[in-house]
């Protein structure tokens, strides 16, 4: 009975080794998978925070009004006036379109001037 | 099983065949008590194993942090700050110092060299001194440029390392520095906001080891980026226009006692740290204090409504200059008649503002100018404040008639803004914050200043002055804009200057429910084209308008074509 204890034990023994070394260098693995994935998570984390900052600064205010200022002739920009301002319930129905007569006479007036452009 | 063990067990019998039952007996237990001690001794070695393996899995975890926190207190890690609306104002960007371990540097000419080959500022001979020494660590450089710190990786100096630190950055740049401050190269806040973020919580999360940037929330501002551009921005247009020496400008919610924005121009670039200290750049919107001049009136009328003293409809004795002992008020724009109480409020007269005051006596006056928060210092956010300079009480006639119009008291113009708000938004003050505040939060803190009908009386008088009187220029279509004008002469050599004044603009809109309230102070406003006068109702006014124009649909506050505040302002002043 003893024998076969011992035999038992070496095996179990032999088996627990190998699952200890087992364990051993999957837990190196995941670690260094670990740290591998820390150290770009803080990259991509710095590059985030940069990425923000850049941002806001090419939102700033003062380089957007800059920029409207260089082009506000060539986009024919005008400030905001309060008159343009609305609520939506403010405005009035839409008038039904042109009667067809109209319309007719609208789109030859249109097609003229298409000729003459060209 | 028990053929299994038969071999190895007769042979045990064989060899103890011999033996007496009382020996066997005892050989037994001799055995038996070997297998236990054996036993007990290999249970206390695995136990002792497994208490290490134990303890080793406990505290390898501390040991991390440890090592981490080491590396973040080189440059403390600072919560961004954001606006009202989550951009971003403030937020930390990681740079690399250059340091050197002098005692592992093999041949400090060389490296002096080389090292000065990137950084030609550095000076070599205390470069070459630092790296001779036996010291552990030393700086170098800190904050260099990604360049620079490749150029001298490559150049793979013995002894030389770099570490990743925090460097606060400001996209806005000068945009809001007044507010924010500014940090010092420890990333220590040294001025504004950052150092009440500093002396409120992140000194004592720093000693507690939890200031992390993963950790921390953003501090949220009440301020508006947006606003706080326009301010800026209309500010330094003011200030080119009218030639003036600074500018301040102030958005305030009348309700929450928010403040949208803040400048005072000139400013600094809070990336800069050495314009930090110019004097010219203080921030004059908290710290200055200045007499505020005519917009005092609006104080003056409020108060003497409040207390009984005179009723709207009342008339006082303007006809000629006010004598007491050696000095005589006059009006700068003279009527030289009797005038109702509106009348007094939009043609400014010194003479009728004096009688009012006069009526209410200086211990009223008093009682009134302490509610208001004038005679105190503000305490804010900010850890940079003005004490105001005000006479001592019992002070006498003469005095409570300048106070009238806003001689002889100086304030901070945060203090003027946050106790004109009390004039137009029911009658309350409230403390202005930097933080972000709720009605209900303001509800706390409110303090009842005057009777909500006097309140009431004062935004009709103020729409009434952009109406009708010299705050004509201020006026913006649709958003109802009442405001007073301030022209105060200067001081100079101790006495009042004719030629440099102080002029001011206060604004609310709109009228009939104010939302806001705008500020304008010039500095030594000149006219803008010879021949043009220089007054607040010239200059600061328009400017007032400019803001109110740009801001107002920013704020979501609706334009209206008929503005419900006109009328009652108008019957207001035809009341007698």
């Amino acid at each position: 009975m003893i024998r076969w204890l011992q035999v038992i034990s070496v095996v179990a023994a032999a088996g627990a080794a190998i699952f200890v070394f087992h364990v051993k260098y999957r837990a190196e693995a995941v670690a260094e998978r670990a740290a591998e994935l820390q150290r770009a998570l803080d990259q991509e984390n710095e590059t985030t925070s940069l990425l923000e900052a850049e941002w806001s600064l090419l939102i700033q205010p003062a380089r957007v009004q800059a920029l409207v200022d260089r082009h506000s002739e060539l986009l024919d920009l005008q400030p905001l006036d309060p008159a343009q301002i609305t609520k939506l319930e403010n405005l009035p129905m839409r008038p039904g379109g042109p009667a067809p007569d109209d319309e007719a006479a609208l789109s030859a007036i249109l097609e003229a001037e298409k000729g003459e452009g060209q | 099983m028990r053929t299994d063990a038969n071999a190895p067990a007769s042979t045990w019998h064989h060899a103890h065949r011999a033996a007496t039952a009382g020996e066997r007996i005892a050989l037994d237990r001799r055995g038996r008590w070997r297998v236990a001690v054996a036993m007990a001794g290999f249970s206390i070695l695995f136990g002792a194993l497994a208490a290490r393996l134990l303890l080793l899995g406990v505290s390898a975890g501390n040991a991390e942090e440890e090592g981490r926190n080491l590396i973040l207190t080189a440059s403390q890690a600072r919560p961004d700050i954001v606006d009202r609306n989550s951009e971003t104002l403030a937020t930390d960007i990681k740079t690399a110092a250059l340091f050197a371990e002098p005692r592992y540097v093999i041949d400090p000419d060389e490296a002096t060299e080389l090292i000065t080959s990137v950084l030609p500022d550095l000076d070599r001979d205390r470069l070459r001194q630092l790296l001779s020494t036996d010291a552990k660590f030393a700086y170098i450089k800190r904050e260099i440029t990604p360049r620079q710190q490749q150029a001298i990786h490559k150049l793979g100096i013995p002894g030389i390392g770099f570490r990743v630190e925090n460097r606060r950055f400001y996209p806005g740049g000068p945009a809001a520095s007044h507010v924010l401050g500014t940090v010092n190269i420890d990333n220590r806040g040294i001025a504004g906001i950052e150092k009440h973020i500093d002396t409120a919580f992140l000194n004592d999360l720093q000693e507690a080891g939890f200031a992390n940037n993963d950790v921390m929330e953003p501090v949220r501002l009440s301020l508006d980026l947006r606003v706080q551009h326009v301010v800026r921005d209309e500010l330094n247009e003011a200030m080119e226009r009218y030639h003036a020496i600074a500018a301040i400008g102030i958005v305030l919610d009348v309700n929450t006692g928010e403040v949208l924005g803040m400048s005072s121009v000139p400013d600094y670039d809070s990336n800069n740290r050495d314009e930090v200290l110019d004097p010219d750049r203080m921030n004059r919107a908290a710290v200055g204090v200045y007499e505020m001049g005519s917009t005092f009136k609006g104080f003056t009328v409020a108060m003497a409504l409040d207390s009984g003293a005179a009723k709207v409809t009342d008339s006082f004795d303007a006809t000629h200059g006010l004598t007491v002992g050696k000095f005589t008020i006059n009006d700068f724009h003279g009527k030289h008649r009797w005038l109702t109480v509106p009348e007094i409020f939009i043609y400014s007269s010194n003479v009728g503002a004096a009688r009012l005051a006069l009526a209410l006596g200086n211990q009223g006056q008093h009682d009134y100018l302490q509610r208001f928060g004038l005679l105190g210092t503000l305490k804010t956010e900010l850890p940079e404040t003005g004490a105001p300079i005000v006479p001592n009480m019992p002070w006498p006639k003469v005095t409570t008639i300048t106070m009238a119009f806003g001689h002889g008291i100086s304030v901070s113009p945060l203090q003027t803004a946050a106790a004109g708000a009390a004039l137009v938004n029911g009658g309350f003050y409230i403390a202005p914050t930097f933080l972000p505040r709720t009605i209900e939060e303001a509800a706390a803190v409110a303090r009842p200043v005057l009777r909500p009908e006097t309140s009431d009386i004062m935004r009709k008088l103020f729409r009434l002055n952009v109406l009708k009187g010299s705050g004509k220029r201020a006026a913006v279509e649709g958003y109802g804009v009442g405001g007073k004008t301030g022209t105060a002469e200067k001081v100079e050599n101790g006495r009042y200057s004719a030629s440099k004044r102080r002029n001011a603009f206060i604004a609310a809109f709109p009228m009939d429910a104010p939302k806001y309230l705008v500020l304008v102070v010039l500095d030594e406003p000149k006219p803008e084209m010879p021949g043009r006068g220089a007054t607040a109702g010239i200059n600061t006014a328009p400017t007032a308008g400019n803001i109110v124009r740009r801001i107002a649909p920013m704020l979501g506050v609706e334009p209206k074509a008929v503005d419900p505040a006109e009328d009652p302002a108008l019957a207001l002043a035809s009341a007698r």
